[in-house]
């Protein structure tokens, strides 16, 4: 910072050294203010959270909220079934968690109580894809 | 103050300070004292310019960092540094310092206050002739010449840390150094 040039603006080189000589003879060690500003700095800054632990918060709620969504959808499947879906749930006729020949022996009861209530051309779809299906894949 | 050095003992001081604005609380701590290290030498060495008390300078120490810490949020703000720290620093060194020396006056006068500024004390044992005339020069000339050749701040910081008009510093430092230059003491070192 010496740009400026003036004559008001020069000092011997003896001076400035007795002027910096006052200075240095003043070092003081200050631990107990060192231990005070450091308190200080670890107070104020606490509420702000360290990066770690907000990193390691956002994964805890990430995986929470992940879980809570596969739970969601697993318990909102069966209230929003696809085309697939909707034809096993019609055709559990018992409600027995799965699509079988009971379902089609129901079907035929019904239809022998009351023709109208069930067309035969049904019963035999039935009878086909549960045939198509297999056993396992019946299940809903 | 832990005394290892860390990493953000290399990082400049407009980085710390912007760590301190937004950094997490382990980041912001290990700044400020980073900051506190760095500048701590110099806060006291300003203190010290005004006193002898070196309690006093230490309790000066503390005001200046404590009020330094207050800038950063949370309460603060938070700081943006438009000029060198420590051009920052000076004036909030020099009023706690004043500000403690009244009050430890007032204590002591009971009710006396200093408009001008304090003599800081005799020369130390040993002092020659120009270590006697640079302790009875009037304290704003010895201030002036601190910081313009001790500090080694331009004319505009000085007139920042002061608070007064550049004309004003470059006429106090002619006063100053004209002052020096006809001493009879000191007249040799100015080669004349």
């Amino acid at each position: 910072m010496t740009q400026e040039t003036e004559p008001f603006d020069q000092l011997p080189e003896a001076i400035v050294a007795r002027l910096k000589a006052r200075d240095r003879g003043l070092a003081l060690l200050t631990p107990a203010v060192d231990r005070a500003v450091e308190t200080a700095a670890r107070e104020q800054f606490a509420p702000r959270r360290s990066r770690t632990a907000a990193a390691r918060g956002w994964r805890y709620g990430a995986a929470a909220a992940a879980a809570v969504a596969l739970i969601a959808v697993f318990i909102a499947q069966p209230f929003s079934p696809n085309d697939a879906d909707r034809r096993r749930l019609a055709d559990d006729i018992d409600d027995s968690g799965r699509v079988d020949v009971l379902d089609a022996f129901a079907l035929a009861r019904s239809r022998a109580g009351d023709p109208d209530a069930v067309s035969q051309s049904r019963i035999d779809a039935l009878v086909a894809s549960i045939v198509s299906l297999g056993p396992a894949e019946g299940a809903l | 103050m832990a005394r290892e050095k860390s990493d953000s003992d290399s990082l400049s001081d407009e980085a710390l300070v912007e760590i301190c604005n937004t950094g997490d609380a382990t980041a912001a701590t290990a700044a400020f004292s980073s900051l506190y290290r760095r500048h701590r030498a110099y806060v006291l060495k300003i203190s010290l310019r005004f006193t002898r008390d070196r309690e006093l300078a230490a309790d000066a120490l503390q005001e200046v960092f404590t009020y330094l810490l207050r800038q950063f949020p949370p309460p603060g703000p938070g700081l943006r540094l438009t000029a060198r720290l420590s051009t920052y620093l000076y004036p909030i060194a020099k009023n706690s310092t004043l500000t403690l020396l009244r009050k430890d006056q007032r204590r002591e006068t009971g009710g006396f206050e200093p408009d001008e500024l304090p003599d800081p004390g005799a020369p130390p044992e040993g002092a020659d002739d120009l270590d006697r005339l640079l302790a009875s020069l009037p304290a704003e000339r010895r201030e002036i010449l601190s910081l313009r050749f001790v500090d080694d701040l331009s004319l505009e910081e000085i007139a920042g840390v002061l608070g007064i008009p550049l004309g004003t510093v470059k006429s106090r430092l002619h006063l100053a150094i004209k002052a020096l230059r006809e001493h009879p003491a000191v007249k040799k070192f100015f080669g004349a």
